[in-house]
């Protein structure tokens, strides 16, 4: 079977710090994986890596196929990337960054149309014109949310995309999150929010200081058996 | 232990973390030697002063000259606080919102950093040259530079504490319409003085007369009874320290009222929508479009901008400049330039830097772009304050002084955006210029590239202004070319360095962390 994403013995080092020790981990297309664990586990700089926005020390990191080393444009090209620190440009506007990615991405003409659509369902219409600098926290998320899925990527990257953000915003998340699945992507989300984690996913793999402590359905995780298993793995 | 007490406490610990932050030793060289930098710069320029030879001619004329260069000097620590929404802090006051910081902390830490900005650096040498020269020579000279450090410290003072003042004003619609019509007020008074040529006559009836008389008084007082020497040198000494004081009480105050001014919103321009735009139809145009946007829709960028581009001109046009003369303005305003942001270019980012880096762009166009908006940033800086100060230029210019000018502008931007772009990528700082008193680099960083950008600068702008002397044209080109290629070689390892991917990444983390 081939992955759409395929990470086998993954090394994050910074320094003398490990921050990602040996992950192996593969997403086939159309599915949905949450990656869970707590602060400072390995999960960001494992998307970050996914991404090609960071270079993995050792191991082999593949997407369709593609080494993220030696193939990081084109890597970038199949790739949607939400990172978790809001991930825009303070004095762009929504619109902006949208154009912008159209034109890196050479996206055909008519992108306008997909742009303003995920605009109005992302409660963002109105701000469009507006820099980012002003948005708040979950308008941020929002945003950073659509422009990662703007193109239809192949693999879809969400670090932490519901922190802060209200009901709506999270429900229009979890539609993207499907359509993306529907139309074949492989989703990866990384997230502190088991809940959500579990509605948004099929699986989820447990992080624990860079090292991958569990896996399993995500539907096992849910509800109060589910949560206190959770615990147990982050102990 | 009382309150005055507990506040100096605070600033101390502030000051104290801000050190240990520092946390190579390399970097706590570079900080003592940038600092320690000026006193050296000052006793340099004092003995350039005395040593200078005594032409009575060129004595006198200085001494014309010296009330117009202590006035320009507070007009400078009025305008440059004032233009950074009250001056830099030893931290961007989101980062100490959790503390209860006193108002004479921010207001004392703000006057501390007040000296790290090389337009106050270079005007205080400047002061103290011409204070030197025009004072007697001898051991006595210490006593008109007492009278030159207390006027600049008192002037620092007054400055700093109406820059807080302005800002509180700032904080309401009618106060920045109020601050709008003064300024233009100025401003066309000025000019009516000027075309009716009353500008020297006013120059020469600056209060600040009597500040350069004090300074040559003490110089001379050996030879002259206690009543004609000391005694009006020791007046406007004391005068001018209790102007101080009593600046540094009013100034804690409008630190206060500015800080606890609730904003209408107007110095908010994130909240209003902006002209929606064609992108660019090639990349490196389209990447440009959005750096020149997280530029210019900056405020304190664009008022930084605007002192950077109208006042070194026009306090150069005040003097009626030679064209020669001119060209030296071009090292000062693109080093002012570089300062204001190029010295971590991918800063202006911020947390889009990952969004960016995300995106399948080559990333040599990336770094490309932000090396063109310093470039033209600087120039069109330059080409401002090179208008202002032509206004009152001394007759019409020679072709070896116009291919000077050209050839500085070019060559100190070239050089700007070479060492902005090896500075941007090699030590990286979290700063996306958000906040109205955000520098691009923390205090001590921010100490180190003034130096390094003013000495580079300086050297290009004195040795074209020299060659602008030469009766050939092509002679300021010949000499420009040599170092644009150097300034060009530069801004090409760097591209070399931003090449590589763990440079990049640490480049992309640091400036986009929360």
């Amino acid at each position: 079977m081939s992955f759409v994403v395929d990470v086998s013995s993954l090394y994050v080092q910074f320094g003398t710090v490990t921050a990602v020790e040996g992950i192996d981990l593969t997403l086939p297309a159309g599915s949905s994986v949450a990656l869970v664990g707590r602060n400072g586990a390995g999960k960001s700089t494992t998307l970050r890596v996914l991404a090609g926005v960071l270079p993995p020390s050792f191991g082999d990191v593949r997407i369709m196929g593609l080494d993220v080393r030696a193939d990081r444009q084109r890597v970038k090209e199949r790739v949607g990337y939400c990172p978790d620190v809001g991930g825009l440009i303070p004095r762009a506007t929504p619109w902006e960054h949208l154009a912008l990615a159209a034109r890196m991405r050479r996206l055909a003409p008519g992108w306008e149309r997909r742009a303003g659509d995920l605009l109005e369902r992302f409660d963002l219409g109105g701000a469009a014109d507006r820099v980012t600098a002003g948005f708040s926290h979950g308008m941020s998320r929002r945003m950073s949310v659509l422009l990662a899925a703007f193109h239809s990527p192949d693999v879809l990257l969400l670090d932490e995309p519901f922190d802060g953000v209200d009901p709506l915003g999270v429900e229009a998340t979890m539609d993207l999150v499907s359509e993306a699945r529907l139309a074949g992507a492989a989703v990866l989300i990384s997230t502190h929010l088991l809940d959500l984690a579990v509605q948004a996913c099929e699986e989820a793999v447990v992080l624990r200081q860079g090292q991958v402590v569990g896996a399993s359905p995500a539907a096992e995780l849910a509800g109060a058996e589910g949560a206190a298993r959770y615990r147990s793995m982050l102990a | 232990m009382g309150p005055a007490a507990r506040d100096d406490g605070q600033l101390g610990a502030l000051v104290r973390l801000r050190w240990t932050m520092l946390r190579e030793p390399r970097q706590r060289r570079a900080v003592l030697l940038a600092a320690s930098l000026l006193p050296l710069l000052a006793v340099v320029a004092v003995a350039v002063g005395q040593v200078a030879p005594d032409d009575p001619d060129i004595r006198f004329n200085f001494a014309l000259l010296a009330p117009t260069t202590f006035a320009s000097f507070f007009v400078l620590t009025v305008i440059s606080p004032a233009s950074s929404a009250g001056g830099s802090e030893l931290f961007p006051s989101d980062q100490l919102v959790a503390y209860p910081v006193r108002d004479r902390t921010v207001f004392g830490s703000t006057l501390l950093l007040a000296p790290a900005n090389l337009a106050w650096m270079t005007h205080f040498l400047v002061l103290l040259g011409v204070t030197s020269y025009v004072a007697a020579p001898g051991p006595l000279v210490a006593l008109a530079i007492v009278t030159t450090v207390t006027y600049a410290a008192a002037m620092t003072v007054v400055g700093q504490a109406s820059a807080w003042w302005l800002e509180g004003m700032r904080a309401r619609r009618a106060g920045r319409w109020s601050l709008r019509i003064v300024s233009a007020g100025l401003v066309a008074a000025l000019v009516v003085v000027q075309m009716s040529g009353n500008l020297t006559a006013l120059l020469n009836n600056l209060p600040t007369q009597r500040v350069a008389i004090s300074a040559v008084q003490g110089s001379e007082a050996g030879i002259q009874p206690w009543t004609t020497g000391f005694r009006p040198w020791l007046t406007v000494v004391l005068f001018l320290f209790l102007i101080g004081v009593a600046a540094f009480y009013l100034g804690e105050r409008g630190c206060g009222w500015a800080q606890g001014r609730v904003s209408d919103g107007g110095l908010q321009p994130e909240s209003r929508p902006v002209r929606r735009r064609v992108t660019a139809g090639r990349d490196l145009a389209a990447l440009m479009q959005v750096d020149r946007a997280s530029v210019w829709r900056s405020a304190p960028l664009r008022r930084g901008a605007l002192v950077m581009a109208l006042l070194p001109g026009a306090i150069a046009a005040v003097t009626e400049p030679r064209w020669d003369s001119l060209v030296l303005l071009t090292g000062l305003v693109a080093a002012g330039a570089g300062l204001l942001f190029g010295v971590n270019a991918f800063g202006v980012d911020g947390p889009g830097a990952l969004t960016l880096e995300g995106l399948p762009i080559d990333p040599a166009l990336r770094f490309w772009a932000k090396a063109l908006v310093i470039l033209e940033f600087c120039a069109l800086t330059i080409a401002g304050a090179l208008a202002v100060g032509a206004l009152r230029a001394d007759g019409r210019p020679t072709a070896a002084q116009v291919t000077a000018l050209v050839g500085a502008t070019v060559v100190t931007s070239l050089a700007v955006a070479a060492f902005c772009m090896r500075v941007s990528v090699r030590s990286p700082h979290r700063s996306d210029l958000r906040g109205r008193r955000d520098t691009p680099a923390p205090p001590g960083a921010m100490i180190g590239y003034s130096a390094r950008l003013a000495w580079r600068t300086t050297w290009i702008a004195m040795l074209l202004s020299i060659v602008a002397l030469a009766p050939w044209g092509w002679l300021p080109l010949a000499v420009a070319a040599p170092m644009a290629l150097l300034a060009g070689l530069s801004l090409t390892r760097s591209a070399a360095m931003w090449q590589d991917e763990t440079v990049r990444a640490r480049v992309v983390s640091t400036v986009s962390s929360g």
